[in-house]
Formats: C-alpha cells, sequence, structure tokens
C-alpha cells in the first residue's frame, strides 16, 4: 500500500465499480481507494458476501466511504437504480468502471441460447445501460469517466470464446460510439483490455495442464500471466481529467503484448 | 505515477509537444535532458524550467538522424545525469505537399526522420542499455494521422502509422532485456507547428468539428499521457499506440 497515486488527482472523487468482490474489480476498487476516491460497490446477488466484505474494509481503513449497492448487473432496473443510489448517497459520480460480466466457455457448436443471452446481457447490455444511467448524472454535474474493461478476444478471436469475443467486440466499439456524444459534455468513455488474468473466476481455465506454459512462452511478449494489479494503474489513468484529458474512445491495451504479434 | 529520479531524454523538446513533456516530467520528478537541433536558446529555457522543480537538466544538441550525434548525446547523458530510463521519440517534422507534386528529396527527408531517426535512437539507446544491464521503456511519438486522412500528408502519415509497427516490433524484441516501447499518437495540439490551423478562421473550425471534445489539445495534455506511459503503473502495457487526441471522427 505504499505506491504514491497523487498524481492522478482523484482524492474525494466518487467511483462505481460493478463486479468488486474479487479479481480485477477488486484490485481496481483497492486502487481507486488508494488514490482517494470513495467508492460505490455493486453486489451481485450471487457475490461472495465474505469477500466483498474484506474489500469493504480494506477501503474503509484507508478513510474513504463505501456505498454497497445491491445490483444485479441482469437487470436494467437494477442498474439505474444502482446509479440514482450513488447519486443520492454521495450527490454526484465521477468515475464508473463496467467491470462485472458472466461469459459461457465451449465449442459454438454446443452454445445455447441461455449462454448466448448470459453472456451477451452482462457484457453489452448492462454496460450500455450503466453507462447510459451515469451520463444523465455526469453531463450535467459537467462531466465524468466511463471504463469499460473489454478484452484481448475483442481484438484476436479465440476458440470456444465466440459469443464472448462478439459481446467484447461491441463493448470496444459501444465505448467508441459514446464518447463521440459525449465527450463535448465532458463525458469520455474509454475502454481498458486485458488479456485473461489470474484471478477465481479464471483459475479453472488457468489451470488446464499446458495452458499457461503455452500462454506465457506463445502469446505474452511480456513472458508472465497477467495479474488483476496490472490493470489499475491504466483505470486509474483513464479514470484522471487531469492525466487523460485528450484520450477519447480508446482501446488500452493491457494484454502484455497478446495482440500485437 | 510519479516518475522520481528517474532520467528521461526527450528528443525534440525544445519546444511544442516535447516541451509539455519535460515539464510534466520534471514536476513528477524525473531529470531531463532535452534534446535539440537548432534552437538552443528555447532548450535552455526548458532545462531551466526543468531546474525551477529542483530537478536536473542538461540541453545536448543532436540532429536526431545523425547517428554519430545520437550515439555522443546518449553517451553524454549517461555520464552527466546517470542511465537513462526513459527515452521520448518526440522529435519530428510535418509539411504538406499535394501528393502530385511531392518530390524525392522531400520524401526523403521526412521518412528519415520521422522514421528511421526513432528506431536509430532507440537502437543507440537499447544497446547500451543492454550492455549496462539497464531496463527501461521507450515512448514514440506519432499522429492521429496514423488512423486518419488529412491532405497532403502522402509522405507524413504512413510515417506515423509506419511508427506503430515499429513500436509493435521493437516492444518485441526488447521484451527479453525490460525494455517497454509504445507510441502516443497526438491529435491537433497547440504548438508552434500547428499554429497556422489555430490562427486560420476558415480552417480551424472545420477542423475542430472533427474532435469529439470539439477543441485542440494542449502540449501539458501530451505530457501527462506520456508520463503514464513511462511510470512503473503501466508495467504491464508494451507495444500499444494510445491515442490522445480528443476523440477524432472517423479514424
Amino acid at each position: 500500500m505504499s505506491n504514491d497515486y497523487s498524481s492522478f488527482q482523484l482524492k474525494d472523487k466518487i467511483a462505481i465499480v460493478t463486479g468488486p468482490s474479487q479479481g480485477i474489480g477488486r484490485a481496481v476498487a483497492l486502487g481507486l481507494a488508494q488514490a482517494g476516491a470513495h467508492l460505490v460497490l455493486a453486489e451481485h446477488p450471487t457475490m461472495n458476501q465474505e469477500a466483498l466484505k474484506e474489500v469493504k474494509n480494506e477501503i474503509e481503513k484507508m478513510g474513504r466511504k463505501v456505498l454497497i449497492a445491491p445490483t444485479d448487473i441482469a437487470s436494467v432496473a437494477q442498474i439505474r437504480a444502482m446509479v440514482d443510489k450513488a447519486k443520492e448517497t454521495f450527490g454526484r459520480i465521477d468515475i464508473l468502471v463496467n467491470n462485472a460480466s458472466w461469459t459461457c466457455t465451449g465449442p459454438a457448436i454446443d452454445a445455447t441460447e441461455e449462454d448466448y443471452d448470459g453472456t451477451v446481457d452482462t457484457n453489452v447490455k448492462n454496460v450500455f445501460f450503466a453507462c447510459q444511467a451515469a451520463a444523465k448524472v455526469m453531463i450535467p454535474q459537467g462531466g465524468g469517466r466511463i471504463i469499460n474493461i473489454g478484452s484481448n478476444f475483442a481484438i484476436s478471436a479465440f476458440r470456444t470464446r465466440a459469443i464472448y469475443a462478439a459481446a467484447k467486440a461491441a463493448v470496444h466499439q459501444l465505448s467508441r460510439a459514446l464518447s463521440l456524444e459525449w465527450a463535448k459534455d465532458g463525458v469520455v468513455v474509454n475502454v481498458v483490455a486485458p488479456c485473461i488474468t489470474e484471478t477465481p473466476s479464471r483459475k479453472p481455465i488457468l489451470d488446464k495442464p499446458g495452458y499457461k506454459e503455452w500462454v506465457t512462452t506463445d502469446k505474452l511478449a511480456s513472458g508472465r500471466w497477467n495479474q488483476p494489479e496490472d490493470l489499475v494503474g491504466a483505470v486509474l489513468f483513464l479514470a484522471s481529467p487531469q492525466l487523460s484529458a485528450q484520450v477519447v474512445g480508446h482501446i488500452l491495451m493491457v494484454d502484455g503484448g497478446w495482440t500485437i504479434h | 505515477m510519479k516518475l522520481l529520479n528517474k532520467v528521461a531524454l526527450i528528443t525534440g523538446a525544445s519546444r511544442g509537444i516535447g516541451r509539455g513533456m519535460a515539464e510534466v516530467f520534471a514536476e513528477e520528478g524525473a531529470d531531463v535532458a532535452v534534446n535539440y537541433v537548432a534552437s538552443a536558446k528555447a532548450a535552455e529555457e526548458v532545462a531551466e524550467y526543468v531546474r525551477s522543480k529542483g530537478r536536473r537538466a542538461i540541453t545536448v544538441q543532436a540532429d536526431v538522424p545523425n547517428r554519430a550525434q545520437v550515439e555522443a548525446m546518449i553517451e553524454r547523458v549517461w555520464k552527466e545525469l546517470g542511465p537513462i530510463d526513459i527515452l521520448v521519440n518526440n522529435a519530428g517534422i510535418e509539411t504538406i505537399v499535394p501528393f502530385l507534386e511531392l518530390t524525392d528529396e522531400q520524401w526523403t527527408r521526412l521518412v528519415d526522420v520521422n522514421l528511421r531517426a526513432p528506431w536509430l535512437v532507440s537502437q543507440v539507446y537499447c544497446r547500451k542499455a543492454i550492455a549496462e544491464k539497464r531496463k527501461g521503456v521507450i515512448l514514440q511519438v506519432g499522429s492521429v494521422q496514423a488512423a486518419k486522412v488529412l491532405p497532403g500528408r502522402t509522405h507524413y502519415a504512413p510515417t506515423k502509422l509506419g511508427l506503430e509497427a515499429q513500436t509493435r516490433n521493437m516492444s518485441v524484441e526488447m521484451m527479453p532485456y525490460g525494455i517497454r516501447v509504445n507510441c502516443l499518437h497526438p491529435g491537433l495540439i497547440e504548438t508552434d507547428m500547428t499554429s497556422w490551423v489555430m490562427k486560420n478562421d476558415e480552417i480551424r473550425p472545420q477542423v475542430l468539428a472533427q474532435i469529439s471534445m470539439g477543441r485542440a489539445g494542449t502540449i501539458r495534455e501530451m505530457g501527462t499521457a506520456a508520463a503514464f506511459f513511462c511510470s512503473d503503473e503501466s508495467s504491464y502495457i508494451t507495444g500499444q499506440s494510445l491515442h490522445a487526441e480528443g476523440g477524432w471522427i472517423g479514424k
């Protein structure tokens, strides 16, 4: 906890993070708090409550405020309620990080309608309506920064991830298009796109024999696995109106070089 | 995101975007070598600003396409400020000449400065860093024109798109040595180089209409974006080209 994030100038900013109990969302929420922000943590019904509580405690230990907002991210009504609650509690919303999502994994030939809807609804539909709801708060207050978590698979196709790849590609393009509409009003939408990251939700894939070795040798110029903490700097950068003022509708790859080959 | 005690060499830092980078880097705690080719006085002013922030600075003259001058520059910075942690290949030129009128000489000169020089300076720097077992980071400065057509740039635009490929390829070859390579694509930034646009009441609104934010960027905004890419907070980002141009429409 010795990182000096003062240059990002995020002290007392209000930030919403979806999917904050583990993995990337957790690292990002803690990073934002370390940089001085107060957090709204979206609590999905199936979320590990103990883990979320730990994140809350850690943030409060830093002297930052935390609001837990129960939010089923598959429900547009609940996403809107989450944004309303954040506005009601803190008076404004400076940063929204759309991180939460669900994904099916498997051969496309076997995918069901539930797989498709579940993946697209929690990656595209919820992101769009969260952006819209946040923008309705951010535009009247003079601006805000939205960061959507994308994926290397939006750029680089991958077997067993067809639906997810298409959904994440939609997130990338959605973010660019929304920026065109809202940038003049100070609301900028950018993407941070990681490659597969060593998180609890990805563990079953990473543990497959040979997978990690194959990826780190063949796919990652960095030669090492992506960690949740690797995303923090990129999110803080794009959350900071001072640092990334001119960065609009950009897809920032944080993928150890996966997509440059 | 501090650049505390890092040593940065910025090419073409006497004015414009390079100057903005030097200023922000100094405020973030870096010592700065200010490269220039002709404007000694302006370079000294930038160095003075760096010193006013309590950091060390030198000015160093070198024409970046000239290998002997570049080698001398790297050696001198290394000797006077210490091992270089950050190299910014910012120096570049832009001319506007319609495709049908462009001459061989105009093409060759511009490509030499904008595409061969960043490769050359990077190579000299990397050889030195590897020999001295030092890690580091290189930032290339491209342009929104890597993705967007503006008239009269059949020579300029390819150099900036070419920098993307150069960045990717260098990043992969230098990764084993712990040297990251990224690229920053500025759009319309208020500098001496673009003052003709900002002063022209006919052209200015046409250009601004293409920018989502509806305004030109500042050299300081390029400095802050560059500082992030040269900081440890971007340690997993390599081979990337970051567009920092206010959202150009249709790119």
